[in-house]
């Protein structure tokens, strides 16, 4: 199996407060790997390293065994590493379909200048993107709601929605932080099947989870963190 | 009749500043208190390319728009480098600058005094010189402007205008640059401010500093938030309640020596109570929270 994310001698500290101390891991490409760990371990401080909101004091991040040289969010995102916040970011007063449209990878649209010269291609990537919004609307249960506006989804539906939009930009290692808190059971074994069947394509996804039963039942590798140090890792499968 | 086509002239000018004043406020929710500045500049750009090149009016009117769109460079990168407030504030002090520039700079725009003399237009020969004439020019020119930003709500770029109002982390999420969308919405809103400040110019045929103070930009705010952020027919209600309220006060029977100190404290209490029983205006979408 390929390594999808290589992670070594990660550090960060804030204020001389050490809250990752040479954090050092490897993801492999179609596995979930679910991190552990008490508040203030530095997971969350993990996710915003890799996805580019933080910068690393030290240490260095490969994907794909490429280093990733100075990641920023913009640049994580085009290599194809998607986040999901905690407390999802969508556009709130958007549809859904909008959402998901907005998020898409390499729409013609995007661009000012492809409207004076590529006016057929807007239109034309416009349908396709459309097409796989409701394709990807349909594997995360939001086909009902398309012209719902985001802001008026239930907490867990907007999470689904935040996944749903990773899934259009084409990441193929998904950040989730928290995916099962501030749901309802239901919701939970909701989202989880979404996960499975992510992993079926072929996704790779590194979870933050607090539900340690629940995460520790669909992920292949877990890692527990305390004090900003990758204390165990355990590989389920393996 | 005359009187009539007035407010329509005005009617028009304020509808293409207010449709412009939406693209950045509803749209992308940049809250600019420098709309009067562009609107100023494409009003003298205007004036002086009529006044000093004899240039025909089609071609004033796209000099303008491209002088305006090379004007909002400096907003532009206040933009990128501030959010919210202090958006507010950089826009604040450019229109400040602007007035002081058409206020101080004498010897190009006539200081105070203004330019007098902007010759009406006239397009392959025909001259509009008559209030109906320009009346309809305005109109096909608003029609157009309001055309222009239909296809743009209807375009995917729109799409990438109200991420960036919403929420800027998630359009950097995935990859895509915040402040590309804010420069070309400014860019547009700038350039279709040049357009009512040519209509403007030419209806006048004088203009000077102080109809492009920084209250202007304060009743082009009150335009889109009345009648309502991020829809076109809030611009366009809220243009027409802005030209047409103070018309209606005119019937209510007071001395003149109040009339219009009333007629602006009532549209302040109307505006007020807007705020606080329709705050999201007449047909809005969106409200600043």
């Amino acid at each position: 199996m390929e390594t999808i994310l290589d992670v070594k001698n990660i550090n960060k500290s804030f204020n001389g407060l050490k809250v990752l101390q040479n954090a050092s891991f490897a993801v492999q490409t179609g596995t979930v790997a679910a991190f552990f760990g008490e508040n203030g371990s530095g997971k969350t401080t993990l996710f915003h390293i890799i996805s580019g909101f933080l910068k690393a004091d030290g240490g260095d991040l490969y994907y794909k065994n490429t280093p990733i040289s100075h990641p920023t969010p913009t640049s994580v995102a085009r290599l194809g590493i998607g986040r999901v916040w905690q407390n999802p970011r969508i556009c709130k007063n958007l549809s859904v379909l909008d959402n998901l449209l907005l998020a898409s990878r390499n729409h013609p649209g995007e661009r000012l200048l492809n409207y004076f010269v590529r006016p057929g291609q807007i239109i034309a990537a416009e349908k396709i993107k459309k097409s796989r919004a409701k394709e990807i609307a349909g594997e995360t249960a939001l086909d009902g709601m398309l012209g719902q506006a985001a802001g008026e989804l239930s907490f867990g539906q907007q999470k689904l929605l935040s996944i749903g939009m990773l899934l259009m930009n084409e990441a193929s290692l998904l950040l989730l932080d928290e995916p099962f808190s501030g749901v309802n059971a239901k919701m939970i074994d909701h989202i989880s099947e979404v996960m499975a069947s992510l992993k079926k394509q072929g996704k790779t996804i590194m979870m933050i989870e607090h539900n340690r039963a629940k995460a520790s039942s669909i992920s292949d590798t877990q890692f527990f963190l305390s004090k900003g140090e990758i204390m165990q890792k355990n590989d389920v499968y393996s | 009749m005359n009187y009539l086509l007035h407010i329509l002239v005005m009617a028009e000018i304020y509808i293409i500043l207010g449709l412009a004043m939406n693209l950045l406020a509803g749209y992308s929710g940049l809250l600019s208190v420098s709309q009067s500045a562009f609107y100023g500049i494409g009003a003298y750009a205007a004036a002086l390319l009529l006044v000093n090149t004899g240039y025909s009016f089609p071609i004033v009117l796209v000099a303008t728009v491209v002088i305006n769109i090379i004007a909002c460079i400096p907003v532009i990168a206040f933009s990128i480098r501030f959010r919210d407030l202090f958006f507010v504030l950089a826009t604040l002090a450019w229109q400040v600058i602007i007035f002081t520039v058409l206020y101080n700079w004498v010897s190009v725009t006539n200081g105070p005094y203004g330019i007098s003399g902007i010759p009406k237009p006239v397009i392959f020969g025909f001259p509009f010189e008559s209030l109906l004439q320009f009346a309809l020019l305005a109109g096909v020119i608003c029609a157009l402007v309001l055309l222009f930003f239909y296809g743009l709500h209807k375009s995917p770029l729109s799409r990438y205008f109200q991420g960036v109002r919403d929420d800027q982390l998630t359009i950097l999420s995935f990859g895509k640059n915040p402040g590309y969308y804010k420069a070309i919405a400014i860019s547009i809103s700038s350039g279709v401010s040049a357009i009512a400040g040519t209509l403007f110019a030419c209806y006048y045929s004088y203009i000077d500093p102080t109809s492009f103070t920084i209250n202007e930009s304060i009743l082009i705010i009150s335009i889109v938030l009345i009648g309502g952020l991020g829809t076109l027919r809030g611009s366009v209600a809220g243009a027409l309640f802005y030209v047409l309220l103070p018309e209606v006060l005119r019937f209510v029977n007071v001395p003149d020596a109040f009339a219009s100190n009333l007629r602006m404290m009532i549209y302040a209490l109307i505006l007020i109570l807007m705020v606080m029983f329709r705050p999201y205006g007449f047909f809005g979408t969106y409200r600043f929270e």
